[in-house]
């Protein structure tokens, strides 16, 4: 039996806010989380802003005797923490409470919990502040000199494993790890397994932060950063002529997907429905789109069909977007490909002109976007877009945001490095 | 869902059925191992594998961790070339990729060697990310930190093969294996794909790997590498009745040795294994099962195991392969297949577990002809 899917919690924390209400009121204002770095001194970097979390909010009653017992023992690094914030928000809108399901009304092993994060990068970091530190040391001391738990805690599936702990969760759990891709990958394994059946309700999602001085130095040092120093909420402009990079975020998102039947059983209140999803993998380049965008349009074509619908139901499509030449070029294309002559009647824009680049969030948190600007029927802008290029050549909703007359099916794309791309299909039921 | 193609570079041999044959001599594939000052008593080296002669783009080689080498060789075994599109007859979009994800951790000597351009001009102890953007530029490969993101290897393995069709890394370390299986199967079910290669390696016979094992307190499973793939698809001799997945509580947010510890006596897992052989309907013959060396993980485990075959044999791979970490719930299943295939077992169940608590079970069968 094939089961429809639907939103009954979102979460999210993120340059713009520390709830989806106020990211999404963010996001309609057409207003910038970009800023300079001041977490750590970057001044003499190429880069020097970033979309950055200024403050963590303290988290209520037993979740924040949760952050501090996990914080206590060391093993609490910032991706999990931002995790534990969104899973909160979204677990108990839909009825669930610290430690169990509570109204989402479910044995614990027909939850599943799918997550997409990137392990590892910090540890890179301090591994190569201590080589130079460490000079001549042998490398088996070297790391005897790390910190214990360093390798346990920076694992990409650590959230995961800390999100099922405090949750209850006892189904299946997948850690996606596939870059930009990460949360809309994990997205689609939990549709997935609700839709088969195999679980009743799933808490899917990313988290990641990548405002670190060492991914900011390497990412710059790949060119792939914009160096707008002098005006950094000008500096993500996706689709815009003078684009000269993505600008990197942090953030996490979360959402819980339940059969629509267990759902209306229960009497929640459904937020949207998640139709369908696709996937693909260019099997191109490491770091670059193919320019004809013919993978973006396989993950988007693939998700249409596995929704059941036709080009011709969409309406809207939340963009990849990343204010790269490559990208930008190669999405819109692989747009044309995939909705042929109905491309030219949607309207396509980007959240990273205004986030930044939450690299495995990013999937969760758009796809939260997506789902609000289906309720208030407002499509968020693509800041930045003043110049128009070109080579994309569809109706990106430049700079100010557009109410409309109802949205019909939205898009939601994420692509990444190593090839892979994501698309959720999203509408209001 | 039937197992269409298996490949494996184990230390027990390159290639599925050198493996297999070294399995069934009892062969181990552990030995002393000394390199660039790493001195153990016992690791797992897949021998004889010389991968810029031995994998299809010897140019790509450079540009691969250890562990995607491992793994490309693998998947094109299983897929008997590296053109499965056109050997299977179906459009590349339709074979879907889905694998074991680790942090590739072999090119960290590599990443780590970029810095030494990049020290305080002030305080030569000190790295200064400022140098390197000025002195240490020049040393500075931008692919090599690209090179340990846990994506890589199956992206490798999805360009030699041209996989265009669903596409997921998965990382919950041993477990992933089943993890990715588990993504596979759903991906088939769904009929997202009609083919989809299913990947795990990693190379665990580094220093690096090799301090955070012996902090888990899991060096005694000893250090090794490898890589299992299998092409999944609508026919085969051997099926895949049933995949689960679940979680075990861990003991609690402790680093170092107790994260591997759980707190609930095995009950989940023994839940687990109950579930999945129920939905494979059929009677378990042989476990080939999740043991590491430990003796209460050890213990939970073998205590699930009995609930769904209270007699019979249960094989663990670990004490003659070593710990493969990312690849070796994946190696178990290619390990069950071919004793299927050679008639040494009808029905078996095979069972993986994270450090993190993630559990993972798979039923295979054989098909009567």
């Amino acid at each position: 039996m094939r089961h429809e899917v639907v939103v009954t919690g979102i979460g999210a924390i993120t340059p713009l806010g520390a709830d989806p209400e106020s990211t999404w009121t963010g996001l309609k204002a057409g207003r910038s989380g970009v800023r300079p770095i001041d977490r750590f001194d970057a001044s003499g970097f190429a880069t020097r802003f970033a979309g950055q979390i200024d403050a963590i909010p303290d988290l209520p009653g037993p979740w924040e005797l949760a952050r501090q017992r996990w914080g206590a023992a060391n093993m609490l690094d910032r991706k999990t923490h931002l995790a534990l914030i969104a899973a909160r928000q979204a677990w108990e809108q839909a009825g669930g409470v610290h430690g169990g399901a509570g109204a989402l009304d479910v044995e614990p092993h027909r939850i599943a919990l799918a997550l997409g994060s990137e392990g590892g990068r910090r540890l890179l970091g301090t591994m190569a502040e201590r080589s130079i530190a460490q000079r001549g040391m042998p490398l088996r001391e070297l790391l005897a000199s790390m910190p214990p738990g360093e390798w346990a805690r920076l694992r990409a599936s650590h959230p995961a494993r800390v999100l099922a702990s405090e949750l209850d969760i006892r189904g299946p759990t997948r850690t996606v790890c596939t870059a930009c891709t990460s949360s809309g990958g994990a997205i689609a394994e939990a549709l997935y397994l609700v839709r088969a059946g195999v679980v009743d309700v799933a808490l899917a999602g990313g988290t990641d932060t990548l405002v670190e001085a060492f991914m900011v130095s390497g990412f710059s040092l790949l060119g792939a950063l914009s160096e707008n120093n002098e005006e950094p909420a000008a500096a993500s402009r996706p689709f815009d002529l003078t684009r000269d990079g993505f600008v990197l975020g942090e953030g996490a998102g979360m959402l819980v997907l339940e059969s629509e039947s267990h759902a209306r059983a229960r009497g929640a209140t459904i937020l949207g429905r998640l139709r369908g999803a696709g996937l693909s993998n260019n099997a191109f380049r490491v770091t670059d789109s193919p320019p004809d965008g013919s993978g973006p349009a396989v993950a988007m074509s693939a998700a249409l069909e596995d929704a059941g619908l036709e080009p011709e139901d969409v309406g809207y499509v939340n963009a990849h977007g990343t204010s790269t030449q490559m990208n930008d070029v190669s999405e819109t294309r692989g747009i044309r490909r995939a909705l042929g002559a109905h491309a030219d009647r949607i309207a396509v824009s980007s959240n990273k002109s205004m986030m930044g680049h939450l690299v495995a969030a990013c999937g969760a948190v758009e796809a939260i976007a997506t789902l609000l600007s289906l309720r208030d029927s407002v499509l968020a802008p693509t800041l930045n877009l003043s110049t128009p290029d070109p080579e994309c050549d569809l109706d990106y909703v430049p700079q100010v945001a557009r109410p409309v007359d109802g949205i019909g099916v939205a898009l939601s794309n994420a692509f990444g490095f190593g090839g892979s791309n994501a698309t959720l299909v999203l509408d209001t039921p | 869902m039937f197992v269409a193609g298996v490949g494996v570079a184990s230390p027990l041999g390159l290639g599925w059925h050198a493996s297999v044959d070294g399995w069934l001599r009892g062969a181990s594939g552990l030995r002393p191992f000394s390199k660039d000052g790493l001195e153990l008593a016992q690791a797992g080296v897949v021998p004889d594998f010389r991968p810029r002669k031995q994998l299809p783009d010897r140019k790509a080689v450079k540009l691969m961790s250890r562990e995607a080498q491992l793994l490309v060789y693998a998947a094109v075994e299983a897929c008997g070339g590296t053109d499965p599109a056109q050997r299977l007859g179906v459009d590349p979009e339709r074979i879907g990729g889905f694998a074991a994800a680790g942090y590739e951790v072999t090119p960290l000597g590599e990443v780590l060697d970029m810095f030494a351009g990049s020290r305080d001009p002030l305080d030569p102890s000190r790295l200064s990310l400022d140098a390197l953007f000025s002195t240490g530029r020049a040393a500075y490969n931008p692919l090599s930190p690209l090179k340990t993101l846990p994506n890589m290897a199956l992206f490798h393995a999805a360009l030699t093969l041209g996989l265009r069709g669903p596409h997921l890394a998965l990382g919950s370390s041993p477990a992933a294996g089943l993890a990715a299986l588990a993504g596979a199967v759903d991906a088939l079910d769904d009929d997202t794909c009609d083919y989809a290669v299913v990947g795990g390696a990693d190379a665990q016979v580094e220093l690096f790997r090799l301090h955070y094992m012996e902090e888990a307190g899991v060096v005694g499973s000893r250090p090794a590498e490898g890589a299992a793939a299998l092409l999944l698809g609508d026919a085969g001799d051997v099926e895949i009745l049933a995949v689960q997945l679940g979680q075990e509580p861990p003991a609690g947010p402790m680093p170092g040795e107790a994260y591997s510890v759980v707190s609930d006596g095995g009950a989940r897992r023994e839940a687990l294994y109950r579930r999945v052989v129920e939905q494979a309907g059929c009677a378990v013959d042989l476990v080939i099962a999740d043991l590491w060396g430990l003796p209460q993980r050890d213990g939970f485990e073998r205590r699930a195991v009995t609930t769904v075959m209270p007699e019979g044999p249960i094989l663990a791979t670990r004490p003659r392969l070593g710990h493969m970490g990312a690849a070796h719930g994946l190696f178990d299943v290619a390990l069950a297949v071919a004793l299927i295939q050679r008639g040494e077992a009808k029905c078996v169940l095979v069972t993986a577990g994270g450090s993190a608590g993630d559990l993972g079970a798979v039923v295979l069968r054989g098909v009567d002809r």
